[in-house]
């Protein structure tokens, strides 16, 4: 017998009865080895089958051996169901409150660890960094580095092992097309990376070989890897695809790697530079001729030594930081700084905030299922002292009897805990369903056994502690003849604490309310919010024009403007523009400006949105012109240059002067063409975020440039009216070039989702309060109903001595009030806690809003006043005669 | 005390008749009834123990104060009570009356039975 197998047969004796085991157990390892003993020269499996039989017999003994117990616990169960079978009212009542709690709380901690806790999937994840750049005060702020600067990075820093860093290389967020094979072209997410990026990540392909740092060279050769999602989707698996070559954007490139299916990259929202790609390229730097330092064309992550901690890592870069500032002017003048973020942390911080504000309130809600377990069985468990009394003098043990009340509510906390289960995996599903689409890493959120657990046991303990030990104090306290009569008198046992758990009840519950009541606010204002267009009856259709059938951009304009015309054409369109990017979809390049002396000489202190529209993507949008004029079909390459800038520009720019007819320095390289004239001024569009507008914007006309990527926008009355309208829109641009393909988006999906993490928080703090009344509600009723049947008699008395049955009503209700006023006060300042917990969430309302608060406070109060005023009526209503004959 | 005719476990039936040869410890029990039964029956570790248990409070057989000379300390011997030899015999009988009667009923019989019948 081996060591382990020794410890492991000697756990399983363990089960055996311990007067048993202290004579026994030595002799019966002695047997146990040499039974073993008889297989030594069998095979491995013959000889782990053997040990099992043992392991199995042993188990099987101490069942035997422990049947009594067994017996005991079948009584117990069974005797717990006739019991709930003549009231399943509380049972039901017991275990919906148990579910409820475990499974609001199971669903969102699942998501909490899958989304926030659990290491991202790369080897040493929590020692991988997302390296920040400070551009000017308070302008540019980004993931994203200069070539050189990466360049020092890696040579000078301390605190890390490596940088590797990643960029959409010439297409900023790039996509290319696939074509060749004889299948249809494709868009596939492109993005490069430097040689080292995939073993920072420490991620190894799947099949074939990473990139080296010979590919990665400058004018290194054409390769390519491939995700593994379009491996399988467009190769079929074919592993086969390792040494062949496929076609990007037309040039053909030998793919040397496929990914493993597990991976994904992880990205801060704000790094736009690059996305998860469909097919990665080397970067192939050009270190020697990089260009200026404040062109930051790359995003790094960096690898800390083991041991560093984030503080350490922090200081190193600030130091380089610092030395960079002397050497190179352009940082010294926008006072450059770099900040090291873990990259975990930059990757769901936007998810954080709304996370831990509704987990906190799932806790809340546990608390309450709690306390709303604990009172339901105090309530019972009071009327069972008597039961319990005499079968203690009957004989029944101390132990025996807390053991039948245990077993009871475990089978209670099992049932409740199967029905959360239950809640969750159907909560979560609908928590998925709702969650936006940028809670990132929602493919690693499944069902956390932990999460459960705990949340089950935390239900299992109120339910001991409450349904237990007061039971079987109270039988033990006082003979059994005396509990005769003590059980039907006019004291309420435990009313302290029942009505601390109801106090808690009203006060989490209306903390929730508030909350809930705070995060509807925020959405109604959210829709109000005018993002800088009309989204309503606008289609974007999303082109990527390749570089093999549109070679250069006077062929893209010309395409774009055959588009547009043929759009318009389409019966019901009243307007057709294109942009480079729409709005909502986060941010694109961004444009350096200069408008006096003073930021050009530090061109980068103001960095706009630069963005490139057609004469007819205003009109489209719906955006309102508020000075000057849209471009037209005159403002060409030959025509002088003009811009078009938003109102947040053109107030910082020129504050209380007119824009139309300023000159902006847009390339202030030096060259001539760097002025351009302002001949418009349009209303800021959001770009990230309904709430908030980030910076400023210029808009090129897209005849001046005509780059790949273009978005066409229809404004058309019929549009979003069903499929028919969307593919008409889509065959359209079909018939002008078949192979091209066209993502369709109604303006209005952008927007609803840009609401979704509102819309998310607050369906979710709704559903927590709506159950949260409902608990305390039911917790209300319950307890006044408790306490005003236990006072029968004496109400019986007061009406039978001529006491105006409404004024008892009334009194009753008071005393029930009193405490719901008490804890609503309470309840009141624990919401002031929340709302500022919740503040980042909110939108245009005060988190101690006094209107949210008033509302809140009212709602809770009329339910408690139902919950009070229902039993009162009832008991006044009881004929005095029945009231004083039933005692 | 045991009733005579109330028949007993099988396993404790060959733990006896092992014992009826002499003096043994656990593991020349388990050997000797996997001779007797000619492999048929294994005693297991918790199974044995339980039963050399309950037949020493049942009286039917006794643990020896001390080793026999000449044999390991460290293990406990048994050996067959006056109780426990005269159950394991009426056992024995028991056995045989029932085997007895057993073959008698499974006789081949005359042709008269159609179908082998049912009896």
């Amino acid at each position: 017998m081996t060591a382990w197998q020794r410890r492991l047969y000697r756990a399983a004796l363990r089960c055996l009865p311990r007067s048993y085991r202290i004579s026994n157990a030595a002799e019966i390892e002695r047997l146990g080895a040499e039974y073993l003993e008889t297989y030594r020269d069998a095979g491995r499996i013959r000889r782990a089958l053997a040990f099992g039989t043992l392991l199995a017999e042993a188990i099987a003994g101490a069942v035997i051996a422990r049947r009594g117990l067994f017996r005991d616990l079948h009584q117990d169960v069974r005797r717990a169901f006739r019991g709930w079978r003549r009231d399943p009212g509380f049972m039901l009542a017991t275990v919906l409150t148990i579910a409820m709690g475990v499974g609001a709380t199971t669903a969102i901690f699942t998501v909490v660890q899958g989304v926030l806790l659990r290491p991202l999937p790369y080897r040493d994840a929590e020692r991988i960094a997302s390296i920040w750049v400070d551009l000017g005060v308070g302008n540019q702020s980004l993931p994203a580095a200069s070539v050189g600067d990466y360049a020092d990075y890696r040579a000078r820093s301390r605190a890390f092992e490596e940088f590797a860093a990643a960029t959409g290389g010439e297409m900023i967020g790039a996509t290319g097309v696939l074509t060749g094979s004889g299948v249809a072209p494709e868009r596939a997410v492109v993005s490069t990376v430097t040689a080292n990026f995939f073993p920072l990540l420490g991620v190894s392909p799947a099949i074939g070989r990473s990139f080296t740092p010979d590919d990665d060279r400058l004018n290194g050769p054409h390769v390519a890897m491939l995700s593994h999602g379009l491996w399988q989707r467009r190769f079929g698996s074919d592993p086969g695809i390792v040494g062949s070559s496929i076609e990007v954007d037309g040039v053909r490139r030998l793919v040397v790697g496929v990914l493993p299916p597990s991976f994904s990259l992880f990205l801060p929202a704000e790094a736009f530079l690059l996305k998860d790609a469909d097919v990665w390229m080397p970067l192939q730097a050009d270190f020697a001729h990089a260009p200026p330092r404040n062109y930051t064309s790359m995003t790094v992550f960096g690898k800390l030594r083991p041991g560093m901690t984030w503080a350490q890592a922090q200081d190193d870069m600030t130091r380089l930081a610092g030395e960079l500032r002397a050497e190179h002017p352009e940082h010294a003048a926008a006072n450059m700084r770099i900040r090291v973020i873990g990259l975990q942390d930059d990757v769901v911080k936007a998810a954080q905030t709304p996370l831990r504000v509704l987990a906190l309130a799932a806790l809340l809600l546990l608390a309450i299922a709690c306390a709303n377990v604990a009172h339901l069985l105090l309530a019972r468990g009071t009327g069972r002292v008597q039961e319990m009394a005499v079968r203690s003098a009957l004989g029944a043990s101390r132990v025996r009897l807390a053991r039948q009340l245990a077993t009871e509510q475990i089978v209670l906390a099992g049932l409740g805990g199967a029905a959360g289960l239950a809640i969750a995996h159907v909560g979560l599903g609908v928590l998925l369903s709702l969650a936006p689409a940028t809670l990132p890493r929602q493919a690693s959120i499944t069902m956390d056994a932990s999460v459960f657990a705990f949340s089950a046991l935390a239900t299992l303990m109120a339910g001991l502690l409450f349904g237990v030990i007061p039971t079987i104090a109270g039988a033990r306290s006082a003979s059994a003849l005396s509990l005769m009569r003590a059980g039907r008198g006019g004291t309420t046992p435990y009313r302290g604490i029942r009505q601390l758990l109801i106090a808690g009840e009203v006060a989490l519950s209306l903390v929730l309310l508030v909350g809930a009541g705070l995060m509807l606010r925020s959405m109604v204002l959210l829709q109000q919010v005018r993002p800088g267009f009309d989204a309503e009856p606008v289609t974007a259709l999303s082109l990527w024009l390749p570089q093999a059938t549109y070679p250069d951009g006077r062929a893209r304009v010309a395409f774009v403007k055959r588009v547009e015309e043929a759009l318009a054409a389409q019966p019901g369109v009243e307007a057709v523009g294109g942009i480079t990017q729409l709005p909502l979809t986060g941010s694109g390049p961004l444009s350096p400006y200069a408008y006096d002396e003073r930021t050009a000489a530090n061109w980068e202190s103001a960095t706009a949105e630069g963005r490139n529209a057609t004469p007819g993507y205003f009109r489209a949008m719906g955006t309102r012109l508020l000075a000057g004029r849209f471009f037209d079909e005159h403002d060409t390459l030959e025509g002088p240059p003009v811009i078009i800038v938003d109102d947040l520009l053109a107030a910082r720019a020129w504050p209380g002067r007119s824009a139309i007819g300023q000159r902006l320095q847009v390339k202030p390289t030096g060259t001539a063409n760097a002025f351009a004239e302002v001949v418009g001024v349009v209303e800021h569009m959001r770009v990230l975020d309904v709430r908030q507008s980030v910076r400023g914007q210029i808009y090129r006309p897209y005849a001046r440039g005509g780059s790949a990527q273009v978005s066409i926008v229809v404004r058309a009355k019929a549009t979003g009216e069903g499929d028919a309208a969307t593919t008409a829109l889509r065959d359209t641009i079909s018939r002008l070039d078949p192979g091209l393909p066209v993502t369709v988006r109604p303006m209005r999906d952008l927007l609803a989702a840009n609401l979704a993490t509102t819309r998310f928080s607050l369906v979710l703090m709704a559903a927590f309060a709506m159950v949260a009344l409902t608990l305390a509600g039911i917790g209300i009723y319950g307890v006044m109903a408790y306490s005003v049947g236990r006072r029968a008699k004496e109400i019986g008395i007061r009406m039978a001595l001529g006491e105006d049955p409404a004024g008892i009503r009334n009194r009753l209700v008071r005393e029930g009030m009193r405490l719901v006023a008490i804890s609503a006060a309470a309840g009141l300042a624990g919401a002031f806690l929340l709302a500022r917990a919740q503040s980042a969430l909110l939108f245009g309302v005060h988190p101690s809003d006094p209107l949210t608060f008033l509302i809140a406070g009212t709602i809770l109060l009329a339910i408690a006043f139902a919950g009070c005023y229902l039993p009162a009526r009832r008991a006044v209503r009881i004929d005095p005669l029945v009231a004083l004959q039933g005692d | 005390m045991i009733e005579p005719l109330r028949p007993l476990k099988p396993h404790w039936f060959h733990i006896l008749v092992a014992l009826a040869e002499g003096e043994r410890h656990g593991s020349a029990i388990v050997r000797a009834v996997l001779e007797q039964t000619d492999g048929g029956l294994r005693l297991w570790p918790v199974m044995l123990q339980t039963a050399l248990q309950q037949l020493t409070e049942e009286g039917l057989i006794e643990p020896l104060e001390a080793p026999p000379e000449g044999e390991s300390e460290r293990r406990r011997y048994y050996r067959l009570t006056r109780a426990g030899r005269k159950a394991a015999a009426a056992e024995a009988d028991r056995l045989e009356r029932l085997a007895h009667h057993a073959r008698a009923k499974l006789a081949p019989r005359s042709r008269l039975a159609p179908n082998g019948g049912r009896s």
